[in-house]
């Protein structure tokens, strides 16, 4: 196992290598001029230039690759355009928000999602299963966009329990810090839950007519010990799967739900990056972003061994 | 001689004793967070030029000269400034105890070293192209000894489009977006995080300029709030939406369907800052085929601006031929003629004059500001029925933005003017003139002599003939289609007291809770 992740690892220095270089030719590609959208219509062509060369943006093409390259090499991302500051020190700065926004919001969704999709297994074709199913199915194709606004019309303006948007630091309330995450969360999660319940449900059906769980209910064992212990083991390795896509889409959905609830996070921060085309910005983003992703796949990779002892990777 | 002066003591006295029975339902404290749908990249008192930019700083910020409620210039962190009648030398007597939020006083060594530096950085640094030097005789007085006639130069000075802070002459030394966000306003920096926030707080060693009231952005300015907050919520229903929890206290840019409902709750009030910005659509005379002049013409006489403004405000705007507003000396008809015509006859002719063979015509446009795609999509509309082939593009704004300043790939772009209709025909110099003409008609020259005319005229009639001259100029060569103005929903909790409507900034001074 030790020798998978290190060998994993390698590749992926290689993956960001490739993605760096990629995002980096992309932002080069893409018309729109940073210099432009920060001095404004009314700018003349030398106030332009003045920003063009403050920011290295008058260079060519490889020399700005190799700088970029060369301060990576050294933990440097770079200067934002818009922020100023540097781009890792941006990025840090609006990390746990978004971690936390994702957290909570996959909290809610192995909770939601594992049990309704284990209920309506166990339930099968009962009123039960169908009514979970159709709610999985409106919960798949609500977009989040507009379920975060209904959802601050609800509980924001009209009966005052949450708050309409913003965000309170962990270390300054914790409370705070949950409240403030509850409404953007739940909009982040819904779709996942839906997704999650109906992949856990046509697993666990699937599981439950094995031999192996008739033989456990046949030895007498109680319902909930051959549910929990042997049958949902067995789903969890499929349900692994989905939940690393899962994790995956959160960061990726916060974009949307950080701008509707105004979350200093790395998605509003990615948002904003691109209307300003702030390269420095978007490169460190995507490949901050780039990296997490490969993080969750190997961790993910991991977990199938820990759960399915058939899996062995040396 | 001519000299601007601030009204003096004995209208102060009377001023007082008037004022006195208001003030007793004015208090200090409590903190006002607002919400924008923008933010800006940079805090630099010399750097900044965006709307919203202008919200969050001219709390702290204050410049010698300042415009008023009609933005006429009038004094500020000056007592007075005398103009030599030969318009070649401005004395500028400063204020005695002005405090800068360091507490140190402000003096002409400070304001020398903020013009330097404004002179070098600015995007407005032309304002000091003509300033051939800064004397200081002594530390309340400041000499601007001009190299050449410039008859634009107080209201440039007072021009919050870019302002001319006056800083302390220890940060004016300072590259671009170091220096630390110091001047003498009401209010005094405490954080800022580019796209989530400003927060400042009351200064209380302020130095009020003498006179009645608050006056534009000058005049004597009173900070209530202890603290000031402006958020940045880009999606319109969530700013709203925040407004109606109690989260903020004001909200700019309401859309017109929600404002209609914010006016029926009773805690909220809904008011119109109308005009607010002038939707325009730009042409490139330069390219194929928009660089014949007929056929731009044969366009602008078939449309319709009232559609193209309803489509484009929800309702929520005024007709307006001018490029200045209709409160504005130097408001005219001369572009009248030339506005909405809507005829379609008269089109059809021009169209037949001009020898065009239905080349296709690129109009760009964006989402990031429904009015300019909703502006474009209409307006393609009736020049297709007029047998124009448009062909319509729909960027993102940045490469908009960009494109559009090329001088190919593109006949005609959807746009919008905000601080240059308010302020007045100075700033539209650099759009309609020379080298950054925004329709590249860099050398024009009915536009050059009427330029030059209005920069050397003394006399406000002559300087408003010649920017008469330059609005029929621009309307008749078809250069600029100017829609209309369109106006800003502005909505707030009820117990907001004292709040004017502005086109220049939100003012969070002589503002308060009741």
């Amino acid at each position: 196992m030790g020798a998978f992740i290190v060998r994993r690892l390698l590749v992926t220095i290689v993956v960001l290598l490739l993605v760096s270089l990629i995002s980096f030719s992309i932002m080069q590609l893409v018309p729109g001029d940073p210099a432009v959208v920060m001095a404004g219509l009314a700018a003349t062509a030398d106030q332009i230039q003045a920003i063009r060369v403050q920011f290295g943006l008058d260079k060519p093409f490889h020399v700005q690759l190799v700088r970029w390259y060369a301060g990576i090499a050294v933990g440097d991302m770079g200067q934002s355009m818009t922020l100023g500051r540097a781009v890792g020190q941006a990025l840090i700065e609006r990390l746990p928000a978004t971690i936390g926004l994702a957290l909570v919001a996959f909290a809610m969704t192995i909770v939601i999602g594992l049990s309704a999709g284990i209920l309506a297994a166990i339930r099968q074709n009962t009123w039960i299963d169908q009514l979970i199913m159709t709610l999985a199915v409106v919960g798949v194709s609500v977009p989040s966009f507009w379920l975060g606004l209904i959802l601050i019309i609800v509980f924001a303006v009209t009966f005052d329990l949450l708050p309409a948007g913003g965000y309170v630091a962990f270390a300054q309330s914790p409370r705070d810090w949950l409240v403030s995450l509850l409404l953007p969360a739940f909009s982040l999660a819904l779709l996942q839950v839906g997704l999650l319940a109906r992949i856990t449900r046509s697993a666990m059906v699937e599981t439950l007519r094995q031999d192996f769980i008739r033989t456990a209910k046949a030895k007498g064992l109680p319902t909930w010990m051959v549910i929990c212990k042997h049958a949902l083991m067995n789903v969890m390795v499929m349900v692994v799967t989905i939940i690393g896509i899962v994790f995956s889409l959160m960061l990726s959905g916060s974009v949307v739900i950080e701008t509707v609830f105004s979350i200093p996070g790395l998605g509003r921060l990615m948002a904003s990056a691109i209307l300003t085309r702030d390269y420095p910005l978007i490169q460190g983003g995507l490949l901050l972003t780039a990296a997490m992703f490969v993080l969750i796949n190997l961790v993910v990779d991991v977990l199938y061994a820990y759960l399915d002892p058939r899996i062995r990777y040396d | 001689m001519t000299t601007y002066r601030l009204p003096l003591s004995a209208g102060l006295i009377v001023a007082l004793a008037l004022a006195s029975g208001a003030a007793l339902a004015q208090k200090k404290g409590g903190d006002m967070i607002m919400a924008q749908p923008a933010g800006t990249n940079t805090l630099d008192p010399h750097f900044t030029a965006s709307a919203a930019a202008r919200n969050m700083m001219l709390g702290m910020y204050e410049t010698l000269m300042a415009i008023d409620e009609n933005t006429a210039p009038i004094p500020h962190l000056a007592e007075k400034v005398s103009v030599a009648e030969d318009g070649l030398t401005y004395t500028f007597a400063l204020r005695k105890g002005v405090k800068f939020h360091t507490g140190k006083e402000m003096t002409s060594a400070d304001v020398k070293a903020s013009f330097d530096r404004f002179g070098q950085l600015s995007p407005e640094k032309t304002t000091m192209a003509s300033v051939d030097r800064i004397d200081t005789p002594d530390p309340y007085t400041v000499v601007f000894k001009m190299k050449a006639l410039d008859t634009s130069f107080l209201d440039r000075l007072a021009s919050p489009a870019s302002p001319t802070t006056i800083i302390p002459a220890e940060e004016a030394v300072k590259p671009v977006n170091k220096t630390n966000n110091i001047s003498t306003g009401p209010y005094q920096f405490v954080e800022w995080e580019p796209d989530t926030h400003l927060k400042v707080k009351r200064f209380d060693g302020y130095a009020a300029a003498p006179g009645k009231a608050a006056d534009g952005l000058g005049g004597k300015k009173t900070a209530y709030f202890d603290t000031v907050t402006v958020r940045i919520i880009r999606e319109a229903s969530a700013r709203v939406a925040a407004l109606e929890a109690g989260q903020v206290q004001y909200v700019e840019d309401v859309p017109v369907l929600a404002a209609q409902r914010l006016a029926g709750n009773a805690k909220l009030k809904v008011v119109d800052l109308l005009p607010a910005a002038q939707p325009v659509m730009l042409i490139n005379s330069v390219q194929a085929p928009t660089n014949n002049a007929k056929l731009r013409q044969a366009m602008q006489a078939a449309i319709d601006m009232k559609e193209v403004m309803t489509a484009a405000t929800d309702g929520n705007f005024k007709l307006n031929h001018s490029f200045v507003y209709p409160n504005n000396p130097y408001f005219n008809d001369a572009g009248k003629p030339y506005y909405s015509v809507n005829d379609s006859k008269k089109a059809k002719q021009l169209l037949a004059e001009s020898g065009y063979k239905g080349e296709p015509i690129v109009m760009l446009t964006n989402k990031d500001y429904q009015y300019m795609y909703k502006s474009a999509l209409v307006m393609s509309e009736q020049l297709k029925d007029l047998g124009i082939n448009i062909k319509l593009e729909v960027l993102d704004w940045p490469t908009m933005a960009d494109l559009s300043r090329k001088r190919e790939g593109w006949n005609m772009a959807a746009s919008g003017l905000a601080i240059q209709p308010f302020v007045g025909p100075y700033s539209f110099m650099k759009l309609f003139w020379g080298a950054t003409h925004i329709a590249f008609a860099d050398k024009d020259p009915v536009l050059e002599e009427a330029w030059t005319r209005f920069n050397k005229s003394l006399k406000l009639e002559d300087r408003k003939a010649a920017w008469t001259q330059i609005e029929g100029r621009m309307a008749d060569q078809a250069y600029v289609f100017k829609l209309g103005d369109s106006g800003n929903k502005l909505a707030m909790t009820k117990n907001l007291g004292g709040f004017k409507p502005y086109a220049g900034a939100v003012r969070m001074w002589d503002v308060w809770f009741e």
